[in-house]
């Protein structure tokens, strides 16, 4: 079944709707990858010497998975890490050296496959056996002179909390949250992150279920950076969320052991990442809602920063989300504390006021080639069903109030 | 409707507002008037109340000058409130959506059509205007900084600074780090034209040059059209033939002599005025 682009919307705002969108969505997308997994299988191994040895090694593995083990793999950054650059570097090792990501994707493979006995076993642990498994929920440490295998914890039932792995630590240029930099999570730290994101998860649930699915089918993990230590002046503090279609699933959330990251503030990051994640699947499916050209950038309503097109496609859906959410916590008052209530209203205004704007969303892009009709006629929808719930009025009738 | 003019503006030293002002039939009002009465509460949309005085004013020719909320009392109230800026701009667009004409759009910096950072008017400009040429650039991603190695003689600016270019970097600190931005440095003779409706004045801030009549007016209608501006003014440069254009300003800012200023308000006016 083809999923129309008007899907996108009713999985958010049509309760009714959104296990189907998502079940749907999920299936084909898995059939995308593996398809393009073959594909760009065949064309590494074409290269040449140096990649055949291991391409051959994935190739051979993977028909041994059995089918969750096949999804777990797919569902991995590695593969869609590998698809985005097959001659790019997965993250660096113990002793800065590059890991590949055909290197990266070939250990992902070994970790989910039953015949490596990687549960238990003594000696050290090498570049040339794998760490973890593919979607990072179990991990192995070498600890006094035996290998055992550690299970990260899990968000919401599902969702894998990791803040130690390669993966976690890597670094990007270009990353609003991987461009800071990694210092070690405590333990103490890492449960409080968990207890946070576990109330957060919580909250979602509790407000919009429709959304606490979505987030559980389309983010498989979430990588936490603390950049900042506990006592280091505010100013230097970031807070923010980032999702990277490089790595699947993956969402990315800085310096959750701060105070300032509130529980309602995760519970949006997490929500607006895991929509990204959404609309990326969709994107992969049946191809991109635009071009991802980043030479000209318009300015995002929201934040006055420049974002690429495609950001700010993702942008009117994300935001689309996150107002349905923060209108059930509004329309909930009792259920939540009310200095949480309150920041959460001022979000919602917060979020409704990018949609305010004069002119037609569609308008705000600037493209070379321009997107379907269909696209521009739903974003231009989405802001007018906004508008007309929070109308500004010449003789003060106000729509709804939102007191 | 009426053959009424009014000037909103949201700087006290607006070039335009101080123009026009004392001139029969053109009304020059200060956002802080206009907004005293509108009340800011949290979480609430802002309703634009008592303009009942500008109201058959705002049935004319408007010509918004509201460019920065950050120095008006309502923008101090929005931040108290922790309002977002599009909530005032929206009450704006109410009091000025019964505008017979409108001279620059609405909204904050990078959504108003009026105020584009460099690089995307001149993708515009060139999409539409194909005879006129733009400048090469670069733009880098977060901290990655662009390859300019297809520039010649480039400079980091900011994309903000519209007619700036002494060919000294004005990159704000922090700015140079961030999505840095890398140009050509101009070639050849600049002009500044500076247009209200049909109606244009020519600077030539290095020494007369030859102009082409038919580009000019060319450039001159894609400006006002593409940046929703029945005013502005507009740098281009021209060696020989070529003519490039590299940035278009509501703020009207470079005809210095007020009477030259006044003189060219006037004849753009879609109305008579005394």
């Amino acid at each position: 079944m083809e999923l129309s682009l008007e899907n996108l919307k009713r999985a958010l705002d049509e309760p009714g709707r959104t296990a189907d969108v998502c079940s749907t969505l999920l299936g084909a997308w898995f059939e995308n990858i593996s398809r393009r997994l073959g594909d760009a299988l065949s064309a590494k191994g074409s290269e040449g010497s140096e990649s055949r040895a291991a391409v051959d090694a994935v190739a051979r593995s993977i028909p041994h998975l059995d089918s969750s083990a096949r999804r777990r793999l797919l569902g991995s950054p590695w593969v869609s890490g590998f698809l985005d650059n097959p001659s790019g570097v997965a993250y660096e090792n113990e002793n800065g050296e590059s890991i590949s990501t055909i290197h990266a994707l070939l250990l992902a493979v070994l970790a989910e496959n039953p015949d490596r006995q990687l549960h238990c076993r003594s000696g050290e642990l090498s570049d040339h056996s794998p760490h973890e498994s593919a979607l990072g929920d179990w991990t192995l440490k070498h600890q006094r002179g035996r290998t055992e295998r550690v299970e990260r914890p899990r968000l919401g039932g599902v969702i894998v909390l990791d803040g130690d792995s390669r993966l976690s630590r890597r670094y990007e240029a270009e990353s609003g949250t991987f461009c800071r930099p990694y210092l070690d999570i405590s333990q103490e730290e890492m449960d409080a992150i968990g207890e946070k994101l576990e109330a957060a998860i919580h909250m979602l649930d509790e407000a919009a279920p429709h959304l606490g699915l979505l987030v559980r089918t389309f983010t498989r993990r979430v990588l936490v950076r603390k950049s900042i230590e506990e006592g280091e002046d505010v100013a230097l503090l970031n807070l923010g969320s980032e999702y990277r279609p490089i790595h699947a699933g993956c969402i990315r959330m800085l310096n959750v052991h701060r105070t300032e990251m509130t529980v309602d503030l995760c519970a949006e990051a997490i929500l607006h990442e895991s929509v990204h994640s959404f609309l990326s699947a969709y994107e992969d499916v049946y191809g991109k809602f635009m071009s991802g050209s980043i030479r000209v950038r318009p300015v995002s309503p929201w934040s006055g920063n420049f974002i690429p097109n495609h950001s700010l496609a993702h942008a009117v859906f994300v935001y689309y989300a996150i107002h349905q959410l923060l209108d059930h916590v509004r329309r909930c008052p009792s259920t939540f504390d009310p200095i949480m209530l309150k920041r959460m209203k001022r979000r919602l205004m917060h979020v409704d006021g990018g949609f305010f704007i004069e002119s037609r969303m569609s308008t705000l892009f600037l493209l070379d080639f321009p997107a379907s009709a269909e696209f521009m006629g739903l974003v231009d929808n989405v802001q007018s069903v906004i508008k007309r719930i929070d109308r500004p009025s010449a003789d003060g009738v106000i729509a709804e109030d939102l007191t | 409707m009426t053959s009424g003019a009014i000037v909103i503006h949201s700087d006290r030293q607006d070039v335009v507002a101080a123009a026009l002002s004392g001139i029969g039939g053109i009304s020059v009002i200060h956002l802080d008037e206009l907004t005293s009465a509108w009340p800011v509460q949290e979480a609430t949309p802002i309703t634009p109340m008592d303009f009942d005085r500008i109201r058959t004013s705002c049935q004319g020719y408007v010509i918004n000058r509201v460019f920065d909320l950050s120095c008006c009392e309502i923008g101090t109230r929005l931040r108290n409130c922790g309002l977002h800026e599009n909530w005032a701009h929206a009450a704006l667009g109410v009091v000025l959506g019964q505008a017979v004409a409108l001279a620059h759009g609405i909204g904050p910096r990078g959504v108003s059509r009026s105020r584009l950072p460099l690089n995307a008017q001149w993708k515009l400009i060139a999409d539409r205007a194909p005879g006129i040429n733009v400048p090469l650039f670069a733009f880098g991603f977060g901290h990655r900084m662009p390859d300019i190695s297809h520039l010649q003689d480039p400079v980091q600016k900011s994309v903000w600074s519209y007619f700036r270019w002494d060919g000294e970097s004005d990159v704000t600190e922090g700015e140079d780090q961030w999505h840095p931005f890398f140009v050509e440095r101009p070639d050849g003779m600049p002009v500044i034209c500076s247009y209200h409706g049909e109606a244009i004045d020519l600077e030539f801030p290095r020494g007369p040059v030859a102009i082409n009549g038919e580009l000019l007016s060319t450039l001159v209608v894609a400006c006002r059209e593409t940046f929703d501006s029945r005013m502005g003014e507009v740098l281009f440069y021209q060696k020989d033939e070529r003519v490039t254009f590299y940035a278009f300003s509501p703020y009207m800012a470079s005809v210095g002599d007020s009477k030259r200023i006044r003189d060219l308000l006037l004849r753009g006016m879609p109305f008579a005025f005394a």
